[in-house]
């Protein structure tokens, strides 16, 4: 039975976007249509009012709907913010007849992910890392057939507050659509933008969103950390409004015809005129050099916090693929210069591949979305039609 | 060993950290505290009895003396099996200049972990890192770049030394020539800072000054010069001038503090050296914080030796202070690396402007929801 088309929903900081896609050609993912719309009600992807988030939702969803021509009633929901986590547990298992067979790994898989975590917090994905053998044996992708003693299985835990998860799927109830599953939005994005060799060779997606900054690193093809910081787009807008007493429109205009991530030998002396408002009696000019100070400031602060939370869980020496930026921020002029100079690795912009349709001006806005298209694909290939939602209620009712 | 010599230790990480210690140790003939941490076991060997520094193997168990095959990975594990080995030859030490060269195995993975355990323990550390030749390879390249980051958050100051900089001293020779003649030079540069602080000069730069200026951390450049003849004090300024590690004057006019040492035997005049201050104050900010130091030696007759630490991003003393509050903003806290001064002019507004109403955003007691700008005292000329 081919699969249905399926709906991603991302309630982003300063963006709303619903994506309708199929299963194309050669298991690429088609996209039907899609909606967007300006979110409010949300911070640092924290919903902080239902009722204005919605209007946003519902607006994106009529679009989507309208140049997709599928009705929408159920969707996958993409959930970021600063309370999201990752944790690596170990599940450890004596092998009975010395070699390991395929029972052994479900068994030591189920003590894996089994993770310990807070009452307040939800476990949103159990990803598989890797086998150590007998403590000296290491990194072993697949231990069937391997004899052995003792068998140690690590699973990477993402988790996030509950209460934070549940208020974006009452967004998503209060307009009558069904929420199958819940990703986490750097997982998604690592799915639509990274291939298997950038995996394997070690790799960290940073998701620039408006509010946040969501991060999944792999190394040797395995996820081997996860996570967010709640700084992101709207941090450099609010810090241009704050230093150039600008309205957060106008900022937001500002960076995004004007802005730059270095600040750059030749902005010295320009001047950049603001568009006269009409409480205003004189045009504005301020200087481009300033401009750049200010934006630079802030994108090398959080690339290096995010440099030192890589550099603490000691994955930095293992990306040798670099990084990838993708979301609507990566499209701040010369933010991949400013990526290289602090991280100290090729960095590249991440669209989405495997991807056809999408006719968008700013594909790795779309990174998301796209990828929790591919992980609803995903969890629809891997068991049946109706498993993503037994899933989800499942891990609900824990 | 004095008491305020045994306070500095030279402690060299991996082969190329070795080979460096050994050079610095056949040049400089006096008493010196040094280390070497290797996982070779045959480096090891080579450093012990070409220069007789006692040398510490880690990560025998898991490497079997073998070294690492130039996997940083392995340099960290290695070094934390045995970290207890090296914390046995600390006792008294209150700064460490560590050498090591980038790019490799056990320097570029055990170099971070060993700076945060000598800070846990309060020592101050300048490291010393050589970037790989770029013929040698991107991989070595990138590896050296990525462990560059983590030095920078872990020492208090790093002077990291690009080798391909070196490519004018060095000539165009072989590339094990160019390797050995950017040892010797490297290996000069701490020689000198060794007889500046531990030989007795007519001005005294100590151990402990040399641990005030360290602790205060920053990214460091370094330059040496000699003169004979003539003229001594015209041509050192013009041998730093042309000297590509300094990068002459671009770098003075930004450093926050140099360190200036200056040898010479019986016949070093006053007024040379007063004459080479005064050139030197000349391409520097006027509230640059000048250390200097002599060493008066008879080796030295009939020639100067000059040596020049310039410091960047040096943590001025008193500009840590909090800024001028605003009850919404959490003051700057003195971090490992320099914040610059708070501005007296204006930061614009200050406030969490949207975000006044959200859960604060924070890393390291920072409330990021604050504007960057004003953190860090950027001065707006609007």
């Amino acid at each position: 039975m081919a699969m249905p088309p399926i709906a991603a929903l991302e309630i982003g900081t300063s963006r709303t976007l619903v994506c309708v896609g199929e299963v194309g050609q050669g298991d690429r993912m088609r996209i039907l249509g899609y909606g967007q719309s300006e979110t409010r009600g949300v911070r640092k992807g924290q919903i902080i009012d239902v009722g204005q988030a919605r209007v946003g939702v519902e607006t994106a969803l009529k679009q989507a709907e309208s140049m997709s021509g599928v009705d929408v009633w159920q969707v996958l929901l993409a959930v970021t913010g600063g309370h999201i986590q990752s944790k690596s547990n170990p599940g450890i298992i004596t092998i009975r007849d010395g070699v390991v067979r395929a029972e052994e790994k479900e068994e030591v898989k189920e003590i894996a992910s089994d993770i310990p975590l807070d009452r307040d917090r939800q476990a949103l994905h159990t990803l598989k890392q890797s086998y150590t053998l007998d403590d000296d044996r290491p990194g072993i992708a697949e231990p069937e057939g391997i004899r052995c003693n003792m068998m140690t299985l690590n699973m990477l835990a993402i988790h996030g507050l509950k209460n934070r998860i549940d208020s974006a799927l009452d967004v998503a109830k209060s307009v009558k659509v069904e929420v199958t599953d819940v990703a986490f939005a750097g997982l998604c994005a690592s799915l639509s933008t990274l291939s298997e060799e950038q995996k394997q060779r070690g790799v960290v997606v940073l998701d620039l969103g408006g509010g946040t900054t969501s991060y999944i690193a792999f190394a040797n093809g395995i996820p081997v950390t996860a996570g967010c910081l709640a700084v992101g787009g709207d941090h450099i807008t609010n810090d241009i409004a704050l230093a150039f007493n600008l309205t957060l429109t106008r900022a937001e205009e500002m960076k995004r015809k004007e802005g730059c991530a270095v600040v750059e030998a030749d902005a010295a002396n320009q001047r950049i005129t603001l568009v006269q408002e009409s409480t205003e009696r004189d045009e504005r000019q301020i200087s481009r050099r300033m401009l750049s100070t200010v934006i630079n400031a802030r994108v090398d602060e959080t690339f290096r916090v995010l440099r030192k939370m890589l550099t603490s869980e000691r994955v930095l020496p293992n990306l040798g693929a670099g990084v990838v930026l993708t979301g609507g921020g990566a499209y701040l002029r010369k933010i991949k210069d400013q990526a290289q100079h602090v991280f100290g690795l090729p960095c590249e912009i991440g669209l989405p591949v495997n991807v056809d349709g999408l006719e968008a001006d700013q594909p790795a806005a779309f990174a998301t979305a796209t990828g929790l298209l591919m992980y609803g694909q995903m969890s629809y290939e891997d068991t049946s039609l109706f498993a993503p939602l037994r899933k989800f209620f499942k891990r609900m009712s824990k | 060993m004095s008491d305020e010599q045994s306070k500095l230790l030279l402690l060299a990480v991996g082969g190329g950290g070795g080979r460096l210690a050994a050079t610095v140790r056949a040049l400089y003939q006096g008493e010196m505290r040094v280390l070497c941490m290797d996982t070779d076991a045959l480096a090891n060997r080579e450093v012990q009895r070409d220069a007789d520094i006692p040398c510490v193997l880690f990560g025998a168990r898991r490497l079997a003396g073998n070294g690492t095959g130039g996997n940083p990975a392995l340099g960290l594990e290695a070094f934390n099996d045995d970290a207890a080995l090296l914390e046995g030859h600390l006792a008294n030490v209150r700064t460490a200049v560590i050498l090591t060269c980038l790019g490799g195995g056990t320097g570029t993975g055990a170099t971070p972990e060993i700076a945060n355990m000598l800070n846990g323990k309060g020592i101050a550390t300048l490291c010393i890192a050589t970037h790989p030749f770029t013929f040698e390879g991107p991989e070595r390249w990138n590896a050296a770049s990525r462990m560059h980051m983590q030095l920078e958050d872990s020492v208090d100051a790093l002077m990291d030394v690009n080798l391909d900089d070196l490519f004018d001293e060095a000539g165009a020779q072989t590339a094990a020539q160019a390797n050995d003649a950017a040892n010797a030079l490297l290996a000069s540069g701490v020689t000198l800072l060794w007889r500046l602080v531990t030989r007795p000069g007519f001005v005294c730069a100590d151990p402990e000054r040399l641990n005030g200026l360290i602790a205060r951390g920053g990214n460091v450049r370094f330059a040496s010069a000699v003169a004979t003849g003539h003229d001594r004090v015209a041509q050192l300024m013009e041998s730093l001038r042309n000297n590509r590690l300094l990068r002459g004057r671009e770098t003075l006019g930004k450093a926050n503090a140099i360190l200036v040492g200056i040898l010479g035997g019986d016949d070093l005049r006053l007024a040379e050296i007063g004459d080479t201050m005064k050139a030197l104050r000349a391409y520097c900010n006027a509230d640059c914080h000048v250390e200097m130091g002599t060493v008066l030696d008879p080796a030295f007759d009939g020639r100067i030796e000059l040596v020049v630490f310039a410091f960047e991003n040096w943590k001025i003393p008193g500009a840590l202070e909090p800024p001028v509050a605003d009850p919404l903003l959490i003051p700057n806290k003195p971090g490992k690396r320099a914040k610059k001064p708070a501005s007296k002019l204006s930061h614009g507004a200050t406030g969490r402007g949207k975000f006044h109403n959200v859960e604060p955003t924070i890393w390291e007691d920072d409330d990021l929801d604050v504007p960057t700008y004003h953190r860090r005292g950027i001065r707006l000329e609007r």
